[in-house]
């Protein structure tokens, strides 16, 4: 931070920026394409817009094509700064004016400052140019791609003014690693200290393929401003570009687009060689330029796009929204990798499964004590716990638990007998958390541990038949919406349409819904038909499990009646169903067409025929339809036609999923509800719109590719500048607390296990234990008073009221003095728990033995550097009087549990 | 057309727009905060009670309140039966239907038609360890005239046909979506983007009522089930806590001198909560904490005193998480009378898992208690000991309890339940409910009714469009609790002028 801000403070005191500015034409082609069109009036806000890191790239009003602004959004000393520099004209004559200044909510002044007397190199001498100040810019942001400049100068030639400005460029976010090549952290400006004063400002623009640069190179000629800008594309570690040179128009009012004159200025190349050097070189035909070379060093970077984190807190905070909590190794691995490259790194990791450990754990168990299923559910969530604490692929279990909260699936309740069910579906999420969705919210779908707790499983068709007219009539047994609703309300497309930023999209002034109760009831159909496998008996655990298949053969299994309706069965004694069950209980789903609806009818005597219009189709979301089956799927149905009935249930499965999959709504749904799930209850419309970009598309062309998805919310720039908008963050829900708590203290499993076998008393919150399918709370949460006055969500705050604040506190209190006695006032000894979690002695009797260097070591370890100066003063004022006479241990112990119930560990932030 | 009134006040909201951020409602609603909380006073003073009982994931209750005339064909009980597709048994796993014999009688003496209630609506004996009390059910309280039911209510904007469904008429949003149900249920007035939304109207009430908090600064709506938006109004935020009491924090308790420094660390946690912070997070985490630790503290000394005045000696029922709750409404109810006097108050307590697409019955098990049965006995169970307890605090004419759901569930099945509907029916207890009858329009039970002379209008499986609105179950109530002028009523409903009547009759004055 320090280095950074000395070298900005240098920079401003002597820079010579040069640049040039853009010809809108050559940019809008390399451009990302991002929505320039203004946010929807009918975002739901009423909150005024707050700048943010998300506002760096380029701007320039349209109507005075050929000249406009470069933005760097930049923190110094902890506070956001614009550095713009505004690349224009005077009397034909390019010019460019920089400055630094203060953003305060949408607003920032920069008094702006012209330089004069430089050549270009090899005959660049440092310090010839003259530093002048030219006058005042402000500029008024309304969203994060429209704003006013206004202007004040009394320099010779200038005047005041003012302009509408448009977003031209959105710079890419830094989501790749800067050693394999050009990345988005390589944005920024460049210069080679050895002729400081002319330099390069980079932009890195679009994704995959069609990645390019943008640079604007401000320089000098025989004494006078330069720029020319450049773009081509990048490979690898180079950028290619083509450059142009312009000249002949004035500055405004007087410009006029139309006396831009735009001469081809040669070309370009930017090589980097990591995230803070590249060399540089040109050739130019034009006359004075010349060729020439030069190293290139790093000036700035935009916040919220380095390359890796400045300092320990930074890497802290990453592996707050990115982990179940930061701990001194992975800290020092992020330092040394970088963001991007340490989710690279989590991603080649193995998956971290739970379920064929905790059947084997369930099979030892039964032989020894068996017990009823129920019993094993504490087997489950210790699972959950031992993995998401020590885990090495913490991003993939982090997915997954977000995940585990859109795609709702509990154990309370009807699952309240099967956590090996319960544990495979968690394991669905680990294997796709990284995988595309669209094959997540196909296996979700047809999983029988949903089709239990949806109520999907053993969904049948209505039957029709034909009564005393011989009129074929529908019979009053409809096949259950349950999974039907859910599916499209809560796992993928909501209930109303939205754009891409999640604003709802109107008509008529009322939010248009995205199906109707038809389609509810349609797509039911499509959900019919599906029960367990039977695939013959099974050995779990060294347990032999029967299944009696009926000794049918290939696809006339799935037209058995008695499969349909067949259970896997369990390990039992007498009095005593335990929870270990065969596979076929949690494999996928398979289809038996007699009960599946095929659009015709139920009745032998009309040769099954096809169902009158219009319930011969079925309707589904966005217009989706599926057509009758060619050949009648029943009970009697034989040879080949029992295939293609069974490739009838798959295909409107298929059909169901891609309709689903393919909506545009899915990208702001599910990029909004991992954004609150990792970083932000509150994501600006541009975050949102950025990460759903990029569930749109990855760069290569794949849609859903969730592993994309997870990289473009962390690393966005709005997640990960370091000064972040003031209603950033979120409220850290209550199990995110105690695994940060654990893992910040090297946390010991006391006889192997971490002992928190119902965190649902306390915390109001079990891995894969909502109430219901709406989840512990609900995304749109908004809590009374202040909060929801102001337009903001809270969604972890539905589960915080007075009654959990205390048995929170007091849970939390149990785990962290686990083993650790407070019997005497000056003196902590310990016992290792034999049944339970604890704070490891050796990590507390490690920490620094001042009370201040203490407090601040808790306050690396638990809030990566975020805590106030008044909350420190604080805390070492108890330690220095009240607790004085303590041991280091007591003293620990006692701010760490003081922290974890404060105002301020509660904000993630 | 007064009707036209309620979009004039939103334009009138909506270009105040910014600046609405920056005070309460009753800062834009003039009409909300000239009206003064006097009414409660003015209505004849005493103590009055609403307690809400939701019963989550969409109670079916066209199963719970059975037309039970005959079972000849073509009796109601017979229209029931084969729309529901016939008596559920052994043989018939698909029916829904309860068989006539099982329906408890009951005769409403407001209706030409005998009726009947779920077999889990009988007397029963509570037992809790080495305690227990006998107790009447629903089919009792009904026919001693405790207890009514309000039929196919929902959320409605304004009456509306199926002709006028088809129509595009304006009909609530989300229809059939649960949360979304619910939360029209909370607020009534089924108008998610007025700004009156954002408080249930139990809140609403309870501000016009009650006024502000007691003195020891208890909210005067109370949840025992968490969050809930019914009790949320203008600076009325709900005090929680859990059935077992109020939970004090461990290990930070003032003016103790102890070998953890529990004292100092308290006086140092209190200095936390009450700094100011930037994040709206942080300061709204530090007020609820805070709220937690003050009100906590007062409460738990009034709910424990040791001559056992905060507690009940009714017997409610062990491992009914129901009754639980209701039991601490109880108590609650008898400590802010004679601690501080209070004079309105309103509760919820909530009870889950009606959200039967599968498993209404049980096979092999008593219909009584087993599926949908279950859910019901819990139901009867605790409102028969709350309804003892009442008796015990004296408080059976001052408190009247009430259930909402978030819908009514389709009439025909999906194979083991039933599916998400509209319009739906509600009980309401208490000396001051005039019971034994029944209030609004009980429909037909068909399905595709299309009838305007007697509004029954169902869709394709039996989802029955409602004919009383929330607004009007709720307006009829807070008439009772004491907003009785009509420009109040109408400031806190205003939908309601959309409806012939206001006041549904259920309520003595």
């Amino acid at each position: 931070m320090k280095a950074q801000r000395s070298a900005l403070l240098w920079m401003f005191v002597w820079l010579s920026l040069g640049s040039a500015w853009l010809s809108s034409t050559a940019i809008a082609a390399a451009a990302s394409p991002a929505r320039m069109h203004p946010v929807p009036a009918a975002a739901k806000s009423t909150s005024a817009f707050v700048v943010s890191a998300d506002i760096s790239g380029t701007w320039y009003d349209p109507a005075q094509s050929g000249h406009g602004f470069v933005v760097e959004h930049t923190i110094i000393a902890g506070a956001p700064q614009l550095l713009v520099t505004w690349f224009t004209y005077l009397d034909g004559e390019t010019r460019w004016l920089f400055g630094l200044g203060p953003l305060i909510g949408n607003e920032a002044r920069i008094p702006l400052s012209i330089t004069s007397g430089a050549n270009f190199p090899p005959n660049f001498v440092p310090n010839t140019a003259t530093v002048q100040p030219w006058g005042e810019l402000v500029f008024n942001f309304s969203s994060v791609t429209q704003g006013r400049a206004s202007w004040t100068s009394s320099f010779p030639g200038f005047n005041n003014g003012s302009m509408s400005i448009f977003r031209l460029t959105t710079p890419a976010s830094a989501l790749e690693s800067p050693t394999a090549g050009i990345a988005g952290c390589h944005a920024g400006a460049w210069y080679d200290p050895a002729q400081s004063g002319h330099g390069i400002f980079v932009e890195i623009l679009g994704s995959g393929a069609n990645r390019s640069m943008l640079a604007i190179w401000y320089a000098y000629l025989n004494g006078a401003q330069r720029w020319m800008t450049a773009t081509g594309p990048i490979v690898g570690n180079t950028a290619t570009l083509t450059a142009t040179i312009t000249s002949g128009a004035d500055f405004p009012p007087a410009f006029n687009a139309a006396n831009v004159v735009r001469a081809p200025w040669g070309t370009m190349s930017f090589v980097s060689v990591d995230g803070n050097h590249a060399s540089w070189q040109w050739n130019s035909s034009v006359a004075g330029f010349g060729s020439g070379s030069m190293n290139l060093t790093r000036l700035t970077s935009l916040s919220g796009r380095e390359c890796t984190p400045s300092n320990d807190a930074e890497a802290a905070r990453f592996l707050t929204q990115a982990s179940f909590g930061p701990t001194a190794a992975s800290v020092s691995e992020v330092r040394t990798l970088g963001f991007p490259a340490w989710i690279a790194a989590q991603k080649l990791l193995p998956t971290t499964l739970q379920r064929p450990i905790l059947e084997q754990q369930v099979a030892a168990h039964v032989l020894v004590d068996p017990r009823n299923a129920q019993y094993y559910n504490a087997f489950r969530v210790e699972r959950w716990f031992n993995t998401a604490v020590s885990a090495s692929d913490q991003l993939r279990q982090r997915m997954a638990f977000a995940l585990s909260q859109i795609m709702v699936l509990s154990d309370q309740g009807t699952l309240s007998n099967n956590p090996i069910g319960v544990a495979e579906y968690n394991d669905i999420l680990l294997r796709h958390a990284f995988g595309n969705y669209r094959d997540l919210l196909r296996e979700v779908t047809l999983s029988p541990v949903m089709g239990a707790f949806l109520t999907s499983l053993r969904n049948q068709k209505t039957d029709w038949t034909l009564d005393a007219n011989n009129n074929l009539v529908a019979g009053l047994i409809a096949p259950d919406e349950n999974y039907a609703r859910e599916v499209m309300q809560l796992f993928s497309v909501g209930l109303v349409e939205r754009n891409r930023d999640f604003s709802p999209i109107q008509v008529g002034g009322q939010n248009a819904a995205t199906y109707t109760q038809d389609e509810v009831t349609d797509t039911a159909q499509v959900f019919t038909g599906w029960a367990y496998a039977c695939s013959g008996p099974a050995t779990v655990g060294g347990i032999s499990i029967n299944r009696n298949c009926t000794g049918c053969i290939g696809s006339a299994c799935n037209f058995s009646s008695t499969l349909f309706f067949s259970n896997p069965g369990r390990y039992a004694v007498p009095g005593t169903v335990t929870a270990l069950m065969h596979p076929d209980a949690y494999l996928p789903m398979v289809c038996y067409p007699r009960y599946a609806d095929t659009g015709r009818s139920a009745t032998a005597s009309n040769n099954y025929a096809v169902l009158p219009a219009p319930n011969d189709i079925k309707s589904l979301i966005a217009g989706v339809n599926v057509a009758p089956s060619s050949v009648a799927c029943h009970a009697s149905t034989t040879g080949n036609d029992q295939q293609t009935c069974l490739n009838y249930c798959t295909a409107q499965i298929d059909t169901q999923i891609d309709a689903l999959f393919l909506h545009p709504n899915v990208p702001p749904m599910i990029a909004r509800q991992l954004i609150q799930r990792m970083t932000t209850s509150n994501p600006s419309p541009g975050y949102i719109d950025r990460v759903a970009a990029t569930f749109e598309n990855d760069g290569s062309g794949v849609r859903g590719n969730l592993a994309a998805v997870a990289a473009a919310v962390l690393l966005d720039p709005e997640a990960r500048a370091t000064a972040p908008a003031a209603n950033f963050g979120k409220v850290r829900e209550p199990l995110l607390r105690l695994t940060a708590i654990w893992r910040g203290f090297g946390v010991q499993a006391g006889g192997g296990v971490y002992g928190v076998t119902s965190p649902e008393r306390f915390y109001a919150q079990r891995p894969l234990g909502a109430p219901s399918v709406f989840n512990f709370y609900e995304p749109d949460y908004q809590q009374p008073g202040e909060i929801a006055d102001a337009g903001l969500f809270s969604p972890e705050l539905q589960i915080l009221d007075e009654s959990t604040a205390i048995t929170t506190a007091d849970e939390l209190w149990r785990r962290v003095f686990a083993g650790y006695s407070t019997s005497n006032a000056t003196s902590t000894t310990f016992s290792a728990p034999t049944q339970g979690a604890y704070l490891s002695p050796t990590e507390l009797d490690a920490l620094p033995s001042d009370n201040a260097g203490l407090i601040e070591s808790l306050n690396q370890k638990l809030m990566f550097g975020a805590m106030s100066s008044t909350m420190k003063t604080k805390l070492t004022a108890l330690l220095n009087a009240d607790m004085a006479a303590a041991d280091k241990r007591r003293k620990a112990l006692d701010m760490i549990h003081l922290i974890a119930i404060s105002p301020e560990f509660a904000l993630q932030q | 057309m007064r009707c036209t009134h309620p979009k004039h006040r939103r334009d009138f909201i909506k270009q105040l727009g910014g600046s609405f951020a920056l005070g309460s409602v009753a800062s834009l609603l003039p009409q909300l905060a000239l009206m003064p909380r006097a009414v409660a006073q003015a209505s004849g003073g005493g103590y009055r009670a609403l307690v809400c009982v939701y019963l989550a994931g969409a109670n079916d209750s066209y199963n719970w309140l059975v037309p039970r005339d005959s079972e000849s064909a073509g009796s109601r009980y017979d229209t029931y039966r084969s729309t529901r597709g016939g008596v559920y048994s052994a043989t018939n796993t698909n029916g829904l239907a309860h068989a006539f014999n099982d329906l408890l009688p009951i005769t409403p003496s407001n209706t030409s038609s005998a009726y009947g209630l779920h077999p889990s609506s009988t007397d029963y004996t509570a037992v809790n360890g080495a305690s227990s009390q006998a107790h009447g059910g629903l089919q009792t309280l009904f026919n001693q005239g405790k207890a009514a039911f309000i039929c196919n209510s929902g959320p409605l904007v304004q009456p509306i046909s199926k002709t006028e469904y088809d129509n595009g008429a304006p009909r609530p949003a989300q229809l059939f979506s649960h949360n979304d149900q619910e939360l029209l249920w909370h607020v009534g007035m089924s108008a998610p983007n007025d700004p009156l939304s954002r408080f249930g109207w139990g809140g609403r009430v309870a501000k016009l009522t009650a006024g502000g908090s007691l003195p020891n600064g208890l909210s005067p709506t109370i949840s025992l089930a968490g969050s809930a938006r019914y009790l949320i109004g203008d600076q009325i935020l709900p005090y929680q806590l859990a059935s077992s009491g109020v939970n004090l924090i461990d290990n930070y308790t003032a003016g103790i001198t102890d070998t953890n420094y529990s004292s100092a660390r308290r006086a140092l946690l209190n200095d936390l909560l009450d700094d100011s912070y930037a994040h709206p997070f942080s300061r709204e985490y530090g007020r609820v904490v805070k709220r937690s630790l003050d009100v906590g503290e007062s409460l738990s000394g009034l709910l424990g005193a040791s001559d056992g005045s905060g507690d009940v000696t009714s017997v409610f029922p062990a491992g009914n998480t129901l009754a639980d709750q209701l039991k601490m409404v109880a108590r609650m109810i008898k400590v802010s009378r004679a601690a501080f006097s209070a004079q309105r108050q309103v509760f919820y307590v909530r009870v889950g898992s009606f959200d039967l697409h599968d498993g209404m019955f049980v096979a092999g098990q008593p219909v009584a208690t087993s599926g949908h049965g279950a859910l019901l006995t819990t139901v009867n169970q605790a409102l028969g000991a709350f309804w003892a307890a009442l008796g015990e605090i004296n408080a059976r004419s001052e408190v009247t309890t009430f259930t909402m759901s978030d819908f009514g569930r389709t009439l025909t099945g999906n194979g083991s339940g039933s599916d998400h509907a509209w319009g739906g029916n509600l009980l309401v207890l208490g000396d001051a409910v005039q019971g034994g009858k029944l209030y609004g329009t009980y429909p037909n039970l068909i399905v595709n009714a299309n009838d305007n002379t007697n509004k029954d209008w169902s869709f394709s499986r039996g989802q029955y469009i409602p004919t009383t609105s929330v607004d009007q179950v709720a307006a009829t109530l807070a008439r009772w609790m004491g907003v009785s002028d009509s420009a109040a009523l109408a400031s806190i409903f205003p939908l309601l002028d959309n409806f012939s009547a206001s006041d549904l009759g259920f309520m003595n004055a």
